[in-house]
């Protein structure tokens, strides 16, 4: 089965894949703010302004809901427990000392494994 | 509205965009090292249960998506000093404007049907710095900057590191409103104050393209170095 070690680097490039997502949501929102401060111009930055609201959507539903990553993320945490004692991921972290970060646990949340505060990064 | 305002909030969009996208790009060499890990792990389980999920998330993740996703909105933002009039054409508006693009937006534009001579292109890796000067003496002051990056919050590696008062090299200060001057040997006056300061990167010190640093910049003056002032950005060139 997967070593702690992998598993640990693993969830840190999901965790990096969603971050990417968050920041990549953010810049778009400067943009359109940027664009909405334009707007007394003229008729193409309305097109922008559309476009911008069709993009941010999509970027969301990746963020948010993307199949690929919750999927692994699911198939990621089932591999350890059909593969170990444990019955709960939360014991499988504290037991090998793994911290994941915040984004993570929200991808592992949604496909049905919660991961308590203690094994997050930066978490009590 | 002013035409430097105006000039200045496009360049500012692009810049937004350019980062946007420049994100996008490493998440495809991301979701690649995800699947090397999973590969190299050398487990034939592990390669069951977790390798077609992973060259999944890859998957979704290549050029094709980027470009579906930021093509449209690239051009529509690159060509807006034509589409609005502002300028003959957009080599013509960035030649007037002192401005460049980043190479990014070019890449996702369908068919690649902008095209500009490398002169007004970013090189891979630039950044630029932008803050308002801030009032810190109460006294008629000579402000210098200092501009250190880092991969790290605590800085305790700098990868970059630059002191207008040390070489003003790369150093701009925004004389008149939205228009950028090489920064005085001497530093710039205090009547500039709630203006802009710029810095803008050598070849030395370009970074990863759309991976996230820490910056770390503060004032000094005859008087004090005043304390750093911490943000993250990313790389849009």
């Amino acid at each position: 089965m997967i070593s702690p070690t992998d598993y640990k680097i693993v969830a840190d490039q999901i965790n990096e894949i969603q971050l990417i997502d968050e920041t990549a949501i953010e810049f778009i929102d400067f943009m359109e703010g940027e664009i909405e401060d334009l707007s007394i111009l003229n008729e193409p930055v309305d097109r922008i302004k559309t476009n911008i609201t069709e993009v941010k959507p999509k970027l969301n539903t990746r963020f948010t809901t993307e199949n690929s990553i919750s999927s692994f993320v699911r198939d990621l945490q089932l591999h350890v427990l059909n593969n170990t004692i444990y019955t709960d991921i939360n014991d499988y972290l504290e037991d090998y000392e793994i911290k994941v970060g915040q984004l993570f646990a929200d991808v592992s949340a949604r496909v049905g494994y919660p991961i308590s505060s203690s094994n997050i990064v930066g978490g009590s | 509205m002013a035409t430097n305002i105006k000039n200045q909030i496009w360049y500012d969009a692009m810049w937004d965009l350019a980062k946007a996208v420049g994100r996008y790009t490493l998440k495809e060499a991301e979701s690649y090292e995800n699947v090397k890990t999973i590969v190299n792990s050398q487990d034939l389980t592990t390669e069951t249960d977790l390798l077609l999920r992973s060259v999944a998330v890859y998957e979704t993740y290549t050029t094709g998506l980027i470009n579906s996703m930021f093509g449209s909105l690239s051009s529509q933002l690159l060509l807006l000093p034509v589409t609005g009039y502002w300028s003959p054409t957009l080599e013509t508006y960035l030649n007037t404007n002192n401005f460049k693009v980043s190479q990014l937006l070019l890449d996702v534009v369908k068919d690649n049907d902008i095209i500009l001579p490398s002169d007004l292109i970013y090189e891979e890796g630039f950044w630029e710095h932008k803050s308002l000067i801030i009032d810190k003496s109460n006294l008629y002051s000579l402000y210098h900057f200092e501009i250190n990056v880092s991969e790290d919050s605590d800085f305790s590696t700098i990868l970059a590191s630059a002191d207008s008062s040390v070489s003003a090299t790369g150093w701009l200060y925004e004389k008149e409103e939205e228009e950028f001057v090489p920064i005085p040997i001497d530093g710039v006056p205090s009547s500039y104050i709630d203006r802009n300061i710029m810095y803008q990167s050598l070849s030395t010190e370009y970074l990863e393209r759309g991976k996230e640093y820490y910056f770390r910049i503060r004032q000094k003056d005859q008087y004090n170095t005043y304390n750093f002032i911490y943000y993250r950005d990313s790389i849009g060139t």
